[in-house]
């Protein structure tokens, strides 16, 4: 029996699958799967929201494969409920002392309330990045291995608020950068065991993309769009990198112009046509856009990525950046 | 007995294991096939985590190890055969809704119980509420919302400042009683119209004045206002209509949209009708200051028979119900005042202001 073992034995029975990525998610599956969701959603009046979620999220990780195996979401309706009613609760207190603000009458109070009320919002969203990421990479694993955050919270506050000047002293011009800072430091600090990863975007390469689909959709009667979207696409996945013992890897998005003008008008038609109804298979038929048109340059040693000490913490505010609606990655 | 081919993976590192797997009672039996000693080793059932979502294409099960170990099979017969195996572990109960995967049945019979219980809670409780809520709110938060409501309202119109005094006065008269009852305002505008705002306020577009041959039409028109004021109509009507809004703002999670609602019903409320009971009490309560105060009712009757020709006269096409609407009330006024009969009595007071009102 100890002879059995041979490297050649091993390749012979067991060849090593193409490192892609693909979506083998179906809307009738994701539809059967939200509509109850939506029912029990509104029947207790938002409170099952948190469990609808994860099962959402659950359901999309177990259908996206990379390399032959799927990706898996750990998280539970319990640590998403905790985050979610944490947000409920700080931003019931924001509109609270907004409406107080505006239903005194007096115009000083009216600003004072306006301006708390985006300082407030403001201040929230690095909170809001920081806990969704270190919440949402900790419980997803790929082969039983997880995936981290190491960034820091008062790093995160640094980048947004010297981000946040700099753009509204420049009118907006340095919100590229600003962005694409951002990206590096989040993307910099997601690790997979013993790979980690990098955005080599520049800020002055995304601000020349957003000046040249401004103005040629502009030209075109926004025709253009959807090569601007695809340019974006292009920047923000193309830029991403995975190190591994000093190996690099890129991320390659192959999608076009016609694909994006495809998926965006057969989208809004089954959201018409069905009125909404239809989102799962809009879901379905994005993430199988973006997933599937994205490829390694490059391999990857998927024998050899080592678990890494897995933290646990909580889900407080994975729900405050759902709510806001911040899409990072 | 089945065996399976699947790959192990240890928690430690990517790197997956062939094995081979065996079903037996309680126990996946796995067995590594290679390695520098060929292994046998057991996985509990009960030890097995659930996964809401495996497929055909591949079943992946996750063990309750330290660290947690997983095993993935591309055998599109070990899911059938997990399922006859082990009929009871979690990790075979799918999550898949039964709406596709089987019987729609309880998924329908749930969705029908619950579009009848939103058709319920917005024909019938959401009124009761809104009704409930605008009887019990206490007179001097009324006066505020009135305040703000006739003051966006009153805004862009022109107020006719002598006839508005002159008719506060009939008003006061009419109602017999020392204090303002009721805020009375006369404005400019093309249609014969009047309305009752909350917080105490009558509105009479002027056209409606010329409408009236004498000072019963006009008594009978701010009796019925009146009432509406007494019953807290117009309250009830906003609190129905500010409830339509506020169930839309918060499906579309407008949250600044609520903050104008107020405002923009203001104008809204011209334009509301009161449904036929609300009509009909604010008639009868009418009919009773008119008996109270020795009020020819019949003004009452002949103020509907002249804005039911108004109405016919109109090129704009009115809606279809309106004329059958004043034919019922006129009907039912009449057969109140033969019920009820009394003697009037001549009122000068009402008489001279009806005159100035007039001029
Ligand atoms: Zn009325």
């Amino acid at each position: 029996m100890v002879n059995n073992y041979s490297e050649t034995s091993v390749s012979e029975n067991y060849s090593a699958p193409e490192q892609t990525l693909e979506f083998k998610g179906k809307g009738t599956e994701l539809f059967g799967i939200q509509l109850p969701n939506w029912v029990l959603t509104l029947v207790t009046c938002g409170l099952y929201y948190p469990w609808a979620k994860v099962e959402i999220l659950k359901y999309v990780y177990s259908k996206t494969e990379f390399a032959g195996s799927r990706f898996k979401f750990h998280g539970t309706g319990k640590e998403m409920f905790k985050g979610f009613i944490k947000a409920i609760g700080i931003f019931a207190v924001l509109i609270g002392f907004f409406l107080f603000c505006s239903l005194s009458g007096k115009p000083e109070l009216i600003l004072v309330g306006m301006l708390g009320f985006y300082a407030g919002l403001g201040l929230i969203i690095p909170v809001a990045i920081h806990g969704r990421m270190r919440y949402r990479l900790s419980r997803t694993s790929w082969r039983g291995i997880h995936f981290g955050y190491t960034g820091s919270l008062k790093q995160l506050y640094i980048e947004c608020i010297k981000g946040a000047f700099l753009t509204a002293i420049t009118f907006g011009i340095y919100g590229s950068w600003f962005v694409v800072n951002l990206r590096k430091y989040i993307i910099g600090n997601i690790r997979f065991g013993n790979i980690r990863f990098s955005f080599d975007g520049e800020g002055g390469e995304l601000f020349i993309t957003h000046l040249k689909g401004y103005f040629l959709s502009v030209f075109t009667l926004g025709i253009y769009l959807f090569w601007y979207m695809r340019d974006l696409h292009f920047f923000y996945v193309n830029n991403i990198l995975a190190e591994q013992n000093g190996r690099l890897v890129r991320l390659d998005a192959n999608v076009t112009g016609t694909g994006y003008l495809k998926l965006i008008v057969g989208n809004v038609l089954i959201m018409v046509f069905t009125l909404g109804l239809g989102i799962p298979f809009v879901t379905v038929r994005t993430l199988n856009f973006v997933i599937s048109n994205t490829q390694l340059i490059g391999t990857l040693d998927l024998e050899n990525i080592e678990q890494a000490e897995a933290d646990r913490i909580g889900a407080t505010f994975e729900d405050v950046s759902d709510l806001l609606n911040l899409d990072l990655v | 007995m089945a065996v399976f081919q699947g790959l192990f993976f240890d928690g430690k590192t990517s790197s997956g294991q062939p094995v081979e797997i065996k079903l037996s009672p309680g126990l996946l039996v796995l067995t590594k096939k290679y390695g520098p000693e060929p292994s046998e080793f057991g996985w509990k059932i009960a030890r097995i985590s659930r996964n809401d979502f495996n497929d055909r294409e591949q079943v992946v099960l996750e063990y309750a190890s330290e660290p947690r170990e997983v095993l993935e099979v591309n055998d599109p017969a070990f899911s059938g055969a997990l399922q006859a195996a082990y009929p009871h572990a979690p990790f075979v109960k799918l999550k898949y809704s039964s709406f596709v995967s089987g019987n729609p049945l309880p998924l329908i019979g749930v969705l029908v119980g619950f579009i009848a219980l939103i058709a319920a809670a917005y024909f019938w409780l959401i009124p009761k509420l809104t009704d409930v809520a605008a009887e019990n709110m206490p007179t001097i938060t009324e006066a505020q919302i009135g305040e703000a409501l006739i003051g966006a309202m009153l805004k862009d119109e022109a107020i006719d400042s002598a006839k508005t005094v002159y008719a506060q006065k009939f008003f006061n008269h009419l109602h017999g009683k020392s204090e303002n009852v009721a805020t009375i305002t006369v404005i400019d505008e093309k249609q014969a119209n009047a309305f009752a705002v909350p917080g105490g306020n009558i509105v009479i577009f002027k056209p409606i004045i010329a409408l009236t041959d004498n000072y019963a039409e006009l008594a009978g028109l701010l009796a019925h206002e009146n009432a509406h004021l007494q019953h807290r109509h117009s309250l009830k009507l906003l609190f129905r209509n500010l409830s339509t809004y506020f169930l839309a703002s918060l499906l579309f999670g407008d949250v600044n949209g609520l903050m104008a609602i107020l405002i923009e019903n203001a104008e809204n409320l011209k334009e509301l009708e009161y449904n036929r009971d609300l009509e009909k009490e604010a008639d009868m309560s009418g009919l009773e200051l008119l008996r109270a105060r020795k009020i020819d009712p019949n003004g009452m009757v002949n103020l509907f028979s002249a804005l039911k020709d108004e109405h016919g006269k109109s090129a704009i096409p009115e809606f279809l119900s309106t004329h059958p609407v004043f034919d019922s009330r006129i009907e039912y006024l009449k057969a109140e005042i033969v019920k009820k009969p009394y003697q009037t009595q001549p009122n000068d007071s009402l008489e001279y202001y009806f005159r100035k009102l007039k001029e």
